[in-house]
């Protein structure tokens, strides 16, 4: 595994891509979060005058679900690309350690990504005496939605040899992962005024997912019309059957399986637990979350792995 | 080969739901179960141990609704955002207790909700906008919006706090409603109405009154025409009242039908003007004019309240509901503060009987009329004794006074009163006219020797010198002489109680920003002292940066030019531990500087300690007094509190008499007396109140003078840093491999390519 390791870590910083990568990160962060005022909270950095990280922070997991993925994506599509994931298959060692040892690489990419942003801090002890707990936090909430976003690249890159291809799909669903929490107030409104078809959708847009997922490991083309043809009729159908919803002023009104789902919901979002530990706050059912997104799709590319293996 | 698919994509399938289906559950048990941990330098996200323990006590969930401007002025553009997060996690933090909501106004829907925020009491906050923020800045407007939050706790009437702002500059932080006090708002809004909750009936109130209450009912003849026995139903409301209890007296007079000026005016201030109908209450064919007074004017006890505008009472019960609240308000029992002010009078055209005139009398006065409390003058000469019911004493120069006066102190404070001295080291004019224009002389107040004994036995002492701030000055705003422009107005040297000065944590400390305290002396405290009598100690204002001792060269009359500069090296010696030279006239003082601090526990008598005799009255002693000589009789002693501050100066109308009673009055001495306001609710609400924190920390701002060229340096570093790094890193490591390439090449004989 630490040979693996080695040769990806390698990989990453023998090439220009790395560097790159890293520069380019660098740059747009500092560009987005000093200068520009993305978030619109009154002006450029030196002018809002307040000596923390938030903007950098707030917008971390934007640039993060473009960036991550492109770190991810030549995990195992490269190998793909140059015919050594033949070998490294063969290899007398369980497929686990091979993308134990790629995650980890990525990892401490990621790392070495989040460590070029440093000057930040070292500013803002410059400017004064900073609050080092949220500036602390935020970076660990950095590493941990990085390295839940790469888990995602990581199994999507092993199932294509196709790099921009990988990527795509790996911003798509990260952006998703992102945009979901961006849309909970909708989210919950939808909930509180249709909350049978709110819980139709949580419960079934998961399995419907994990179907996609599936039939695209086994390249079964079948079980993937199916999922789609399923999913739309359900999630459409719920409609027909659910009341008209309530009218504007009582939208407030809470129903138990609304309240259920909004819950539910906060639970589910990449980006309250962001936060969360970003402003300074770490809950530990936070960091059993970021922990389970990077088993989940670990063990899928696992998983994945072998199927193509034996196949 | 469709089956062999199928059947990886199915055990895949398979695998990962049971897989997602075991995180869940995983996620499930560490949310039932899970820790927190704050990692902010002041625990700025956790609910401090006196919120904590308020909200455990709720019978009742508290509902916070932020009423918020939709379009907030440029400089509030984050305003809802960080009240809405400060109420998240005080949301989050109080395990249920606290629920919130949000109404955003439109500028179009203010006009039509007027009346609807009038009612609740949601008024608009407004910001002065100048120029800059240091004291040249000018004023150049003032820009309203909403920004109001309100507090329901159970069935009663919700309290309203206006003016919540967010920490953008350096004004705001002598702001007393901010995002980071909502902890405290709010926590203290519930323990209002909490004390408020068990108000008796008004019918069941009016029978216990000890003096005679007067309702005057001023009507007039018209009514509104939807309503035209609205007159007869309220007179026959307060009829019922004075049904209840004798010692409700009811009068009735009646504007005369129509009774209106020339102009359009109506007769009498309190009349509604009216968009509908009136008519004549005794003939309801008769038309008039439009408006009509409905007034209830309540007299108790020399206090007074009105209430007007009963158009949407029908009932007599609805108009006892109505007067309810300001009936409850003039008979609930006062707070009472005691007031002793040091010997001698300004007044030289006092008139026999009339009480003496003090420098401080106009901030008594002040105290009494806003704050609604009782403000008892004591003179110890005449009354020979401090009342026991008093909320609060104040103690104006306790270092001026007579040693018997003292003593009555000491017994009241020993016996568990509470206690505010204002110690004043120095006494200064400030000449802004006449000859000596521009300059301010300072005076050496006495102190007794007893009362220096006093202070030494409790373990306290008061410096010898006035303490000056370079960059101090009070700005009230003033109205200049060319034109209508206001502009601030500086108390030169004058010490500015910074936000950075006060103890956050602490209740007495709460909006004391930006007052002004002139010329304190530093306070020592033996905390060794202390710890042996068991007193606890809160520090509530420690000056910082740039503070400067004055050195008098002439103690008899020692003038000091207003545009002194503390800068000049031949007057100002800076290095705090160096012995200053003959010329040296200020020396700047190792920071931070105790000027204020709150004592707490049981004080022991002075006079019982070593079985001190009782000292004489300069006046012939009245009945049961103890006789002076003799040994002090052995008191109770039960916990109280002192709270000590160096400098009266803030009070003091005299000093300030050069800026205007306006200024003055209204500007500066709401400011001192928040001291007395701040102690009167500790009073009030008890240790509930005491432990509250009262400010939650933000996030620090940008110290330090901001030039463009450190700036840039900044963003050089930051921007373009690592990334120049890393191209020369790559660089370096590329001429490597081309060398070692070389090499390789050179030892295989083939030699370098070109």
């Amino acid at each position: 595994m630490i040979a693996i390791f080695r040769r990806e870590l390698r990989g990453y910083f023998d090439s220009l891509m790395g560097v790159g990568i890293i520069g380019a990160f660098v740059v747009l962060m500092m560009l987005l979060s000093l200068l520009l005022d993305p978030m619109g909270q009154g002006g450029d950095w030196f002018k809002r005058g307040e000596l923390s990280m938030r903007t950098f922070f707030g917008i971390f997991p934007w640039v993060a679900a473009v960036v991550v993925p492109a770190v991810s994506m030549r995990l195992w599509a490269e190998d793909r690309r140059q015919a050594t994931f033949e070998m490294l298959m063969t290899l007398p060692i369980p497929t686990w350690q091979v993308a134990l040892g790629k995650y980890l690489a990525g990892l401490t990419f990621l790392a070495a990504m989040l460590a070029g942003t440093l000057a930040f801090p070292l500013m803002l002890a410059n400017f004064g005496q900073p609050d080092w707990g949220p500036v602390f936090g935020g970076y660990i909430a950095c590493f941990l939605l990085g390295a839940a976003f790469l888990a995602v690249g990581l199994f999507l890159s092993g199932l294509t040899e196709n790099q921009a291809l990988a990527f795509f799909a790996a911003m798509l669903i990260c952006l998703g992962l992102v945009g979901l929490g961006e849309m909970r107030g909708f989210l919950g409104e939808l909930a509180r005024s249709r909350p049978n078809a709110a819980m139709v959708h949580v419960v079934t847009v998961p399995i419907i997912g994990l179907m996609l997922l599936a039939a695209s490991v086994g390249r079964d083309k079948a079980v993937g019309a199916a999922a789609i043809a399923m999913g739309l009729l359900v999630n459409s159908a719920v409609y027909l059957w659910e009341e008209a919803p309530v009218a504007a002023d009582k939208v407030r009104v809470l129903s138990p399986q609304g309240e259920a789902v909004v819950a539910a919901m906060g639970q589910v979002s990449v980006l309250d637990h962001f936060r969360e530990i970003e402003r300074g706050v770490v809950y530990t059912n936070g960091l059993v979350f970021f922990a389970s997104l990077v088993v989940l799709f670990v063990l899928l590319n696992v998983w994945s792995l072998e199927s193509r293996r034996h196949s | 080969m469709i089956n062999r698919k199928r059947s990886y994509t199915m055990h895949f399938l398979l695998l990962s739901i049971l897989t997602a289906v075991a995180l869940a559950a995983v996620n499930y048990l560490a949310l039932a179960h899970r820790a927190r941990l704050d990692l902010t330098a002041d625990k700025r996200f956790t609910l401090s141990e006196g919120t904590q323990r308020l909200f455990e006590s709720l019978t009742e969930g508290v509902h916070v609704t932020y009423f918020v401007d939709e379009e907030p002025p440029p400089k509030r553009i984050n305003l809802e955002r960080d009240v809405r997060d400060k109420l998240q996690e005080l949301a989050v933090s109080s395990g249920g207790k606290l629920t919130w909501s949000i109404e955003r106004i439109t500028a179009a829907e203010a006009q039509d909700k007027l009346e609807e925020l009038e009612k609740r009491s949601i008024q608009k906050t407004i910001d002065v906008l100048t120029s800059g923020t240091d004291e040249s800045a000018r004023m150049k407007g003032f820009q309203g919006y909403f920004s109001s939050i309100e507090i329901k706790y159970g069935l009663a009437e919700p309290v309203v706090i206006n003016g919540v702002r967010n920490l953008v500059d350096k004004l705001d932080e002598a702001t007393e409603h901010r995002v980071d006090t909502l902890e405290f708002d709010i926590s203290f809004a519930v323990l209002q109405i909490r004390a408020k909750g068990g108000k008796a009936p008004i019918r069941r109130l009016v029978k216990t009154l000890k003096d005679d209450i007067t309702i005057t009912l001023h009507t007039s003849e018209q009514m509104p025409a939807k309503n035209p026995t609205l007159g007869e139903t309220i007179n026959n409301a307060l009829n019922a009242l004075a049904q209840e209890s004798p010692r409700v007296k009811v009068q009735r007079s009646i504007v005369p039908f129509g009774r209106v000026l020339s102009d359009g005016r109506q007769a009498w201030p309190y009349g509604k003007v009216t968009e509908e109908e009136t008519v004549d209450s005794r003939d309801p064919t008769r038309k008039g004019p439009k408006f009509y007074y409905t007034v209830a004017a309540i007299l108790y006890q020399g206090r007074y309240d009105v209430v007007f505008d009963f158009a949407d009472e029908t009932t007599t019960e609805s108009v006892l509901t109505k007067i309810e609240g300001p009936l409850q308000e003039l008979l609930r029992p006062r707070t009472k503060l005691g007031f002793v002010l040091p010997p001698g009078d300004i007044d030289p055209r006092r008139q026999p009987g009339q009480p003496a005139q003090t420098p401080y009398s106009d901030a008594v006065e002040y105290i009494r009329r806003t704050f609604g409390y009782e403000a008892d003058l004591i003179d110890l000469g005449t009354s020979h004794r401090i009342p026991r019911d008093l909320a609060v004493l104040i103690a104006f120069e306790p270092n001026q006074y007579a040693e018997r006066d003292l003593y009555e102190i000491d017994r009241y404070l020993a016996e568990g009163g509470n206690v505010v001295m204002l110690y004043q080291g120095w006494d200064a004019k400030l000449e802004v006219m006449g000859r000596f224009r521009d300059t301010l002389a300072l005076n050496k107040n006495p102190t007794t020797r007893h009362f220096e004994d006093w202070c030494k036995f409790h373990g306290i002492q008061f410096g010898q010198d006035a303490l000056f701030d370079k960059g101090g000055s009070m700005t009230p705003y003033r109205r200049s002489r060319q034109g209508s422009e206001q502009q601030p107005t500086n108390i030169p040297l004058a010490v500015v109680v910074e936000p950075r000065d006060l103890n956050g944590d602490s209740i007495y400390g709460r909006w004391l920003a930006g007052m002004p305290l002139p010329f304190p002396v530093e306070i020592r405290i033996d905390d060794a002292e202390l710890a042996a009598n068991k007193i606890e100690r809160q520090d509530v204002i420690a000056l910082r940066d740039d503070i400067y001792r004055f050195i008098p060269a002439n103690p008899a009359f020692p003038e000091i030019p207003l545009r002194v500069s503390l800068d000049s090296p031949a007057e100002v010696e800076k290095d705090p531990e160096a012995t200053p030279g003959k010329d040296i006239r200020f020396q700047r003082t190792k920071d931070p500087v105790l000027v204020a601090t709150s004592l707490r526990g049981t004080f022991r008598s002075y006079w019982d300690a070593d079985g001190r005799a009782v000292p004489a009255w300069a006046r012939p002693p009245a009945a049961g007094d103890p006789v002076a000589g003799q040994r002090a009789p052995e008191v109770k002693s039960r916990p109280g509190s002192l709270l000590l501050c160096s400098s009266a100066g803030t009070l003091n109308i005299e000093y300030l008499w050069g800026y205007g009673y306006e200024e003055a009055v209204n500007v500066v001495i709401p400011k001192g007396s928040t001291f007395f306001k701040n102690m009167a609710e500790t009073h009030i609400y008890g240790e509930d109140l005491v432990r509250l924190r009262v400010r939650t920390g933000v996030a620090p701002r940008l110290s330090g003078e901001l030039s463009e060229g450190r700036r840039l340096w900044w963003l050089f570093v930051c921007i373009g840093g690592i990334p120049l790094m890393l191209l020369a890193a790559g660089m370096v490591r590329n001429l490597a491999q081309a060398r070692a390439r070389q090499d390789y090449e050179a030892a295989l004989g083939a030699g370098p390519k070109e």
